[in-house]
């Protein structure tokens, strides 16, 4: 009987199967879970971190179950790098410290420490992965180390040595389809098309069917796209504001939302000490989060545009099967030209390019402008008709 | 809390560490004759026995079989052995360098070194990773090293050599572990199997040590993972399932299409391996593995003995690369390893597949509606002209890699910016000299036939490939080494020169264990064994040697020049740039 913990992770039946088995028998210490963003890596690791803790070996109902995989069990160490890359006074403080300590809690069977974007351990000269390579070997009895990465090729080869390594695969379309249909009530048609312009990124996909603002901003990107050729200075810069605002949107709402949490949490606490570790923590997460979410809406702008040319490439070879955006297959085909082939190759560059400036977090608006000029004279410099 | 099946089976006694024969003889030997150095050196890849022969040798001079003396035989099962197999022993001291160390670290190890053995006989240092130690604390242990009490014996263990001073080298007694075989781990594997009660088949041994690349504790932790997974009997189509391998008739079916120029074929074939969970990185790698065996076995005409293949892919294998030509191999694994480098800075894979595969097959090759452009975009040089037209006429066997026509500047023809938006798509690369079946052809040099120029070509073309090899081991010198470039092979010694002034680099290269790293990546590469030296050219080096007229730069003159001469063009307007 596989544990109700992991019941919301579609797809990855063999990574789930290997995390279920290792809590009925006994997990080893350290485990590094890897696959494409948007997988449920996190989830899984939260889920399993649940298991570890929780008295009942993950019942999924009690208390502690609950609080971990809401992220706030004080046994339950969400370790995220706070700058670009993990420092290693940064690994010091938040694992390797107090790593030999017990469990906080008097029923909590285990510390365990999740350690997200793991191949940034590596540091500028891999100092924090080297210093946990004793400790993620041999640790105290009750810690336990998940490793989260979808770099995994980035890791230093004798920490994933040390780690059971879970895979994660992308998602398949027909499963991903699937899960929109019963989960969030898609009609298939719409399901099967989010599922394949999600490619494998079940979060994406599911962020696609929910948020009618996603869909929004996902229509209007490709328009930009389709439109950028013909587009004039003005329209190009108008472009790129409306492109970073959609980014910036979103985060003070969750700032909001986040607020109100702090304060339902700060009517609990004991005293002032409390109430100010709770404030810390809360404003780490937030920034986190805000990061996370910018970094998330800037990486699906840069995704939404190397689609479209693309698929525009895929369309001039007359491979419209495998088309992305099914859904303006016409548009596409119109303006396809056999001979484009080297500008959209160019133009996808110019949006892969952004993306990787982007992931070290450059200067958002000038790393969109170029990106948008780059295309442009990709496609206008080429006699397209 | 389980015990990993890695540290559970941490061998016990010398013989039992697979496949380091010659260090646990010389050790056994050291120990008969009473001649154990004070410190040792061990240096090897992850996973090849280095800490487990440092606790044998530990055990060995401390068990108390020995009496008086170290024994060869440690039993295991003394309450010494136990104390240092558990890691608990006071004479045994496990450091690991990596996050111990600095100098007061150091300091701290040799206060305490003088105090005699508490238990045992020896007192045993063991420095894990002791490359990480930083330059002082290298330092500070110098002479403690050089002449330890007694009653002290030090080894220092690493996995990268070439990062530990010299001085500290040449206090210590070396020994390299190699990575073992297949064979061997697979030895090791059922074994385990076989005490631990695990059922499985031989088939999946293998493909787990194959995927382990060498290591014991990948391969072992991979077994483990597996049992787990299992619960029961380890099927083959559970270990494939579990390592993500990719099927074999897929790397032979995609790598047809490429042969093919089918674009569209080959962009379907991606489609179709969206439906199931297919890991696209996992498959370039693997894809980029199978080219490689394919370039193995086209020029060496049998198979590399590390693939253990069954009969009819052996078959398959061999034909395939009868098809294919060395050109088309190369710029395929160059584009494959471009694609996955860039996935490797966070693309997304599938993506970099198809940028691969539409380059591979539309863009640089004979695709009919793109056959006219692919002439005009090489038509700038008179050589390169004639190439692309022999290229055409010649069919398949000479297919030729676009010269990067870097910076062609901008005139007002159709030509130009076609060319430049083709500079951006190019990966950067150094100046490639063609290929010499079509260079051959156009007549611009001397027919290559001897073996060392053979060689040499295959070198020069597989160099980006060296390099990036090289980059994985050492970046500082990968930085520098990529500013030379494969001059000549003297008697098995390749000779990468580098421009005039540039003595700072070929000091770099030639410094240390830097010469045997290249030469190793060479030979993972192009599977040739080669020495390398660095070499500084006399004068200063010309942007372009003769043999790369088709990747010359001209000038904006000169493009003039030669477009008149070869294509008849004439100057309508010449300010109708852009």
């Amino acid at each position: 009987m596989q544990s109700p913990l992991f019941s919301s992770i579609v797809g990855q039946g063999l990574a789930v199967a290997m995390l279920d088995k290792a809590l009925e028998r006994g997990p080893v210490h350290a485990y590094l879970l890897a696959g494409p963003p948007g997988v449920g890596k996190t989830e899984a690791a939260l889920a399993f971190a649940a298991g570890l803790v929780c008295p009942q070996g993950g019942c999924g109902r009690c208390n502690t179950c609950r609080r971990v995989q809401e992220g706030i069990h004080p046994d339950v160490e969400w370790v995220a790098p706070e700058g670009n890359l993990y420092r290693l006074e940064e690994v010091q403080e938040r694992i390797s410290r107090h790593v030999a300590y017990r469990p906080y809690e008097a029923d909590s069977r285990a510390r365990v420490y999740v350690i997200t974007e793991a191949e940034r351990l590596r540091g500028a000269h891999g100092e924090p992965a080297n210093h946990l390579l004793k400790t993620i070997e041999e640790p105290p009895r009750h810690a336990y180390f998940l490793l989260v990465t979808d770099q995994p090729q980035d890791m230093l080869s004798t920490i994933v040595s040390r780690c059971q390594v879970i895979e994660f695969r992308p998602v398949p379309v027909p499963v991903i389809t699937a899960d929109l249909m019963n989960r969030w009530g898609l009609p298939q048609a719409e399901a099967a098309l989010f599922a394949r312009v999600a490619e494998g990124d079940l979060e994406y996909a599911r962020e696609l069917a929910r948020d009618e603002k996603v869909r929004h901003w996902r229509d209007r990107l490709l328009d930009m796209a389709r439109d950028l050729p013909g587009a004039g200075p003005v329209m190009t810069e108008a472009a790129i504001d409306e492109v970073l605002a959609m980014a910036e949107q979103g985060s003070e709402e969750l700032a909001a939302q986040m607020k109100e949490e702090l304060e339902r949490r700060l009517e609990w606490a004991s005293d002032a000490r409390d109430r100010n570790r709770l404030e810390k923590e809360h404003e780490r997460l937030l920034k986190r989060r805000q990061r996370r979410l910018r970094t998330q809406r800037l990486g699906m702008v840069t995704r939404v545009f190397a689609g479209w040319y693309r698929d525009l490439a895929l369309a001039a070879v007359g491979a419209e099967e495998a088309v992305l955006n099914r859904d303006r297959l016409a548009e596409l085909r119109l303006a396809a030209l056999p001979d484009g082939l080297p500008a959209y190759l160019d133009a996808v560059l110019a949006a892969r390019r952004t993306r990787e400036r982007l992931r070290y977090n450059v200067d958002a608006r000038g790393a969109i402008g170029d990106m948008l000029r780059a295309i442009k004279e990709a496609l206008t410099q080429w006699p397209l008709s | 809390m389980a015990v990993s099946l890695y540290r559970k089976y941490r061998p016990a006694r010398f013989l039992d560490v697979i496949g380091q024969e010659h260090v646990a003889r010389t050790l056994i030997n050291a120990i008969k004759q009473d001649r154990v150095s004070h410190a040792y050196l061990f240096a090897g890849p992850r996973g090849t026995g280095k800490t487990s022969m440092a606790r044998i040798l530990a055990m060995a001079l401390n068990c108390v079989q020995g009496g008086d003396s170290a024994t060869t035989e440690p039993d295991g099962t003394c309450p010494r052995c136990q104390a240092i197999r558990e890691g608990t022993s006071m004479d045994v001291v496990e450091m690991d360098a990596a996050s111990n160390r600095g100098i007061d670290e150091i300091r701290d190890l040799r206060d305490t070194i003088h105090y005699a053995p508490v238990e045992g006989r020896i007192k045993v240092y063991i420095v894990d990773e002791v490359h990480m130690l930083t330059p002082e604390a290298f330092n500070a242990l110098l002479k403690t090293l050089e002449e330890p009490p007694v009653h002290t014996v030090f080894v220092l263990a690493t996995t990268e050599p070439h990062k530990v001073p010299t001085t500290i080298m040449s206090r210590c007694q070396r020994f390299d572990f190699r990575r073992p075989g297949v064979a061997e781990v697979v030895k090791v594997l059922s074994g385990i199997a076989a005490q631990e009660g695990i059922e499985v088949a031989e088939s999946s041994l293998t493909v787990i040590a194959r995927a382990a690349g060498g290591s014991f504790r990948d391969a072992i932790g991979l077994l483990d993972q597996l049992a787990t997974y299992a619960g029961g009997a380890i099927t083959l189509e559970q270990t494939l399932d579990l390592l993500g391998m990719v099927r074999q008739d897929l790397l032979f079916e995609i790598v047809d299409l490429v042969h093919d120029y089918d674009t569209r074929g080959a962009l379907l074939f991606v489609e179709r391996l969206s439906d199931g969970a297919v890991d696209y990185a996992q498959f370039m790698r693997e894809l980029l593995g199978h080219l490689r065996d394919l370039y193995v076995v086209k020029h060496t005409e049998r198979l590399p003995g590390r693939l253990a293949l069954p009969e009819d892919q052996e078959q398959a294998l061999l034909s395939q690369a009868a098809r294919l030509s060395t050109g088309q191999l190369v710029t395929f694994i160059d584009l494959l390893g471009e694609a996955l480098r860039a996935v490797r800075q966070g693309s997304e894979a599938r993506l970099e597949l198809e940028l691969a595969l539409i380059k591979m097959t539309a863009l640089s090759g004979q695709e009919p509606g793109l056959g006219e452009a692919v002439v005009a975009r090489e038509a700038f040089g008179p050589a390169a002209a004639q190439r692309a037209a022999a290229a055409l006429g010649r069919g398949q066997d000479s297919f030729t890699p676009l010269p990067a026509p870097q910076a062609v500047p901008s005139v007002g023809s159709e030509t130009a910016p076609r060319t430049s938006s083709q500079a951006a798509s190019q990966p950067p690369r150094p100046p490639e000299p063609a290929p010499p079946a079509s260079v051959h052809a156009a007549g611009l040099h001397p027919p290559v036939g001897t073996p060392a120029t053979a060689d040499l070509e295959h070198v020069r073309r597989a160099w980006p490939l060296v390099l990036e090899a090289v980059k994985k081991r050492s970046v500082a010198l990968h930085a520098v080494l990529h500013e030379g470039r494969p001059e000549s092979i003297e008697e098995g010694t390749l000779v990468v020169r580098f421009p005039a002034g540039y003595r700072f680099q070929v000091d770099q290269v030639s410094r240390g264990d830097n010469p045997r790293v290249v030469a190793e990546a060479v030979k993972a590469v192009t599977g040739r064994a080669l020495a390398v030296t660095a070499r500084l050219a006399e004068e200063p080096a010309e942007e372009t040697g003769p043999e790369e007229e088709g990747a010359r730069i001209l000038s904006k003159d000169e493009l003039i020049r030669v477009l008149k001469q070869e294509f008849g063009a004439e100057i309508i307007d010449e300010e109708s740039d852009g």
